[in-house]
């Protein structure tokens, strides 16, 4: 278990309780189902509200003795899962009374694709994770104020629609507010028999804080942090979504932190102690160190305020610190960076790394702003983006996030469209391409719509709508296009493995002539039985995505650029496709069911992740990725565009050199986002043999973090074949 | 620029071979023939072929091509071999290669250029070998272009060579790493079969010039790893004066494959590296010396 001395008998506390506790599911259930009874033909909205009311009047709610922060209730919510989807109550209405109609609609449909490595997701459609609330509205109104806003919005108003959603709005705020005083009566009530000093000073301290804030706005830099927790845990549970990012914490808590200084009411120690317990929290409910479960828990580090005014102090530091003493996997770091940025930043989030703490993701500041103003999003709101929970980019509290949950496996359709017809040329098997990935994306797309529409009866979310600008203003659930924005992305995953294979139907096929498509496409169907020579040809021979040649720099910069044209077309909320690239963790289940292709890739083998090369390629090194990786155009793509590499034992004291040489070549180069790794194929082997002495090795996967040892063994494979082709 | 170089690689994103990322440039030839060597493909100045069993797939191409097979086999590693080539033309796995070929300065120096964003503050490029100042017109050439250029550069050398081949150089370096095998000049004679007395005398001279150096010893068991030697390897360090770094490098026994490749035995195969307490109590005799010495 993850553990940090002095918060010993806090994570000891957290421990014992979510090992054991109650979560309290079949009473709710169970209840929820009476409360139902009879109320069938009422409004989605109507019901959503009672039920939101019955699991937060119902759920015990637990204070801990020895944790600063207020928002476990039992709420259906089991250890290792968030909001979302199944994780709790919260999403008791959608499965009760849709019975899960939208997944397997969606699912049936789409089963076959699966199987051909066309497409792989969750099988729902909708938004129902990595969200983002409003922190900055919550932070400066309070639930109160929140209410207020509501009230001043519904005066006047004489739809009927839009009133039920007002009165849904207001009365979900007062059920939240109802649940956080519960907190602070349970901390008063602990506090009649507590007689252990530390305890009792904790009690106190939340018995205080839970009585004022959320509900009005806070005065301390404790109350805001508390009330930003306590609003994404509980705003999440009861909706039965997944709210992932606690937000820009640097930024928004700053004021706070520097005034409780110059109060005297706090001290830099004591903010990286809250720090520290939050992160220890996370660490322990989600059971981290031996259970491989993705938490979707992230912190934005650094960027900018609305203004573009750089965000980079001390609150940045104190987290850096935070970590560097609870060394955990989660919460996760999104770190947003960019050229206007202090070296001191970057090597700071360097220090990380170089301790051993994969569990940060660089974000460039300069492209991905830049790439949401040219598709028409307002720069202030653009520049408060935020990662939601892996690689997607949404603007923090301002737009809705529907984009974790189909990703097109590039590859298989390639392989599809060399079987369709001949092709006289191969400009015309270029465009033929690239019109069958936009075909296969309308045909997505119109399958979400269909299902999409439905969303505001599935799942109307009038609390969140509260914490999402546009929606008082509109009158609108967020789930029916309430939010400022509602664009949305079907994220393209392997152009490296989709480049590198037409390029090698290009010269096989159509420069040099050494054989026919037909007959490429036999040797895939044996899965390059038998043509070793010809496999290995493709691999030694022929230049690579993202290897250092310049005239396939040129050649990728031309498909990238077109499979930026294949979305745009208008979602079920009013909002727009944009073109995007990140991978999450299907470029493991993608390959699965991805036949041998083109580049020489056999049958089953991983695919490629965000911009970087295949992942079966050798002697492709850090300085080629980075010189290749700078000719794209990254503002084309409005989510984060990864290049990820692994990177050998760095020489001690030659390693902050090197990291921050590459953070800032990145930069140069106009990138997307970078993550990296440092693995030393020999520790993993015998981590591998030996996991027990081997537990603290942290791995950034995809968009997530875990350790080594956690992984499956297809997974820890594959991250030792990653290592083993840095070695030299 | 004129020069041509005989080069066996060009290793980006080099992480040993100096402060920060840096791309090193592997001149080919040398006159030593240290007995633990790493690099045995660097010593004749001429391409050698070299072999990978593991890498074969067995298709047999090498042996259609190769003008003077006999007995269905190639005649690589034997007389017959004429080096022309052909067999790992046609060796796409990669199990069949020729290492080195004639380079121009241009073309080094592109490729060498190219990575010029990742250098940073203390990155750059390396020359090393072989034994690079072999080589020392190209080198010149080059070294005054990357210093035109802004970019550091290093070398590493054995500096066994007369001095006025080695000075002209020293104006275009940001930093010298040398080997000091050892200082007895019998053992020098048997490890390396060359003489030492020129190489303490050179490091001598251009520790005075007040160039930055990293002094190396390649820790080998059986050859310089007695306490008596370490000190006055330890002793020599010291002497070069302040603004000279002192490393300890342990022998490994990763490049026997390399030995393999090329069809030879190596007397040191099997080895056992040096321990950790080993290397550190010879560190120790260096720093008594009054060596500024570390363990690499």
């Amino acid at each position: 278990m993850v553990r940090v001395e002095r918060f010993g008998p806090m994570t000891d506390e957290l421990e014992e309780y979510y090992s054991t506790f109650d979560d309290q599911s079949a009473m709710l259930r169970e209840g929820l189902t009476k409360l139902f009874d009879g109320h069938e033909g009422d409004a989605p909205m109507k019901l959503k509200v009672m039920q939101t009311r019955f699991v937060a009047e119902k759920s015990d709610v637990k204070v801990f003795r020895f944790y600063p922060f207020w928002h476990q209730f039992t709420a259906g919510r089991v250890r290792t899962t968030w909001g979302g989807l199944n994780g709790a109550c919260g999403g008791y209405y959608m499965h009760g009374r849709f019975g899960g109609a939208m997944e397997s609609d969606y699912g049936r449909q789409l089963a076959p694709d699966r199987e051909k490595g066309f497409m792989h997701g969750w099988n729902n459609p909708t938004g129902h994770d990595h969200h983002a609330l409003c922190c900055d509205d919550i932070l400066a109104l309070g639930l109160n104020g929140l209410k207020d806003r509501v009230l001043a919005a519904r005066e006047g108003c004489t739809e009927p629609e839009k009133l039920a959603f007002y009165d849904a709005a207001a009365e979900s705020l007062d059920v939240l507010s109802m649940l956080g005083r519960r907190f602070a009566d349970e901390a008063k009530r602990l506090l009649e028999t507590e007689t252990d000093p530390a305890a009792r000073e904790n009690l106190a301290r939340i018995a205080d804080a839970a009585s004022r804030v959320p509900m009005e706005p806070p005065k301390t830099f404790y109350e805001a942090l508390a009330s930003n927790v306590f609003c994404r845990e509980c705003d999440g549970t009861l909706e039965g979504i997944g709210i992932s990012t606690y937000g820009q914490l640097d930024r928004m808590l700053y004021p706070y932190y520097k005034r409780d200084l110059e109060a005297g009411v706090l001290t830099e120690d004591g903010a990286v102690d809250l720090i520290e317990q939050l992160l220890l929290y996370t660490a322990v409910r989600f059971q981290e160190n031996t259970a491989p479960a993705e938490t979707s828990t992230t912190v934005i580090l650094g960027g900018c305020d609305a203004d573009g005014n750089v965000v980079y102090n001390d609150l940045t530091k104190c987290f850096i610190r935070a970590e560097l003493e609870a060394r955990v996997a989660n919460v996760k770091y999104d770190c947003r960076i960019s050229k206007r940025h202090p070296k001191e930043y970057i090597e700071g989030l360097c220090s990380l790394q170089l301790a051993g703490l994969a569990m940060l993701v660089y974000l460039n500041d300069d492209t991905l702003i830049d790439s949401r103003v040219k598709h028409g999003q307002d720069v202030r709101d653009a520049r408060l983006y935020v990662a939601g929970g892996c690689h997607e980019i949404v603007l923090g509290g301002s737009e809705v996030c529907t984009r974790a949950d189909t990703w097109i496996g590039l590859p298989a359709l390639f392989v599809e469209t060399l079987r369709k017809r001949s092709y006289d040329s191969f400009d015309e098997l270029f465009d033929a391409a690239i019109a069958d990935v936009k075909a296969y994306h309308e045909r997505l797309v119109s399958l979400k719509n269909a299902v999409e529409v439905h969303w505001p009866e599935y799942n109307p979310m009038p609390l969140y709508s509260t914490m999402m600008r546009g929606c008082i203003e509109k009158g609108l659930d967020v789930t029916a296009g309430g939010s400022k924005y509602a664009s949305t992305a079907l994220s393209m995953v392997a152009p490296a493995n989709f480049i590198d294979s037409m390029y090698a139907v290009k010269v096989l096929c159509f420069d040099e002539k050494k054989l026919t498509i037909p007959e490429f496409l036999a040797i895939l169907d044996k899965n390059y039985e038998g043509e070793e020579p010809l496999r290995q040809y493709i691999l030694n021979r022929l230049p690579k995505h993202c290897g250092g040649d310049p005239a396939m720099d040129e050649f990728s910069k031309k498909v990238l650029h077109a499979l930026s044209g294949v979305s745009g077309q208008t979602n079920g909320r009013g909002g727009k496709y944009y073109p995007a690239f990140y991978p999450h963790s299907m470029f493991i289940a993608l390959g699965d069911h991805t036949g041998a292709t083109p580049d020489g890739r056999k049958a089953g083998q991983p695919l490629s992740r965000g911009v970087s090369p295949s992942e079966f390629l050798t002697g492709i090194t850090p300085a080629e990725m980075l010189r290749s990786s700078a000719n794209f155009d990254y503002t084309e793509f409005t989510d984060s565009f990864a290049l990820e590499m692994t990177l050998p034992k760095l020489p001690a004291e030659n390693g902050m050199a090197i990291l921050t040489a590459i953070v800032e070549r990145f930069l140069d180069g106009g990138g997307s986002s970078l993550q990296f790794n440092i693995l030393d194929t020999a520790e993993l082997i015998e981590a591998q043999k030996n996991p027990d002495a081997h537990r603290d090795i942290l791995v950034r996967v995809c968009g997530y973090s875990f350790y080594f040892v956690c992984l499956s063994k297809q997974l820890q494979d594959e991250v030792i074949a990653r290592a083993k082709r840095q070695d030299r | 620029m004129k020069t041509d170089a005989n080069v066996f690689n060009i290793q980006h994103f080099s992480l040993h071979d100096g402060p920060g990322v840096r791309t090193t440039v592997f001149l080919k030839g040398c006159d030593l023939r240290c007995a633990w060597c790493h690099n045995p493909e660097s010593w004749d100045p001429r391409p050698v072929l070299r072999v990978y069993p593991t890498l074969c797939i067995g298709c047999g191409a090498c042996v259609k091509v190769c003008p003077n097979a006999a007995d269905g086999k190639t005649a690589r590693f034997t007389d017959a071999c004429t080096l022309c080539g052909k067999c790992a033309e046609v060796c796409y796995a990669g199990a069949v290669v020729v290492t080195g070929k004639r380079m121009s300065a241009d073309e080094v120096f592109d490729e060498v250029f190219a990575d010029r964003s990742l250098y940073g503050e203390t990155g750059g490029v390396t020359f090393s070998g072989g034994e690079p100042l072999l080589q020392s017109e190209f080198l010149a050439e080059i070294l005054a272009k990357l210093k035109e250029n802004g970019i550091r550069t290093a070398v590493e050398t054995a500096a066994d060579l007369p001095f006025e081949k080695i000075e002209p150089l020293l104006g275009s370096l940001d930093l010298v790493m040398c080997d000091v095998k050892c200082v007895t000049p019998p053992l020098h004679r048997r490890g390396t079969g060359a003489d030492n007395a020129r190489i303490l005398e050179n490091l001598t001279k251009i520790a005075a010039l007040g160039l930055p150096m990293i002094v190396r010893t390649p820790v080998i068991p059986g050859f310089n790893d007695t306490e008596i030697e370490m000190e006055k390897i330890g002793r020599f360090a010291a002497s070069l004066g302040g603004n000279v770094k002192h490393e300890l490098l342990p022998f490994n026994g990763l490049c026997v494959e390399k030995y393999r490749s090329m069809g030879r035995n190596w007397s040191f195969e099997g080895v056992k590296e040096p321990d950790r307490a080993r290397l550190d109590a010879l560190c120790a005799v260096c720093r008594k010396a009054g060596a500024p010495t570390v363990v690499q």
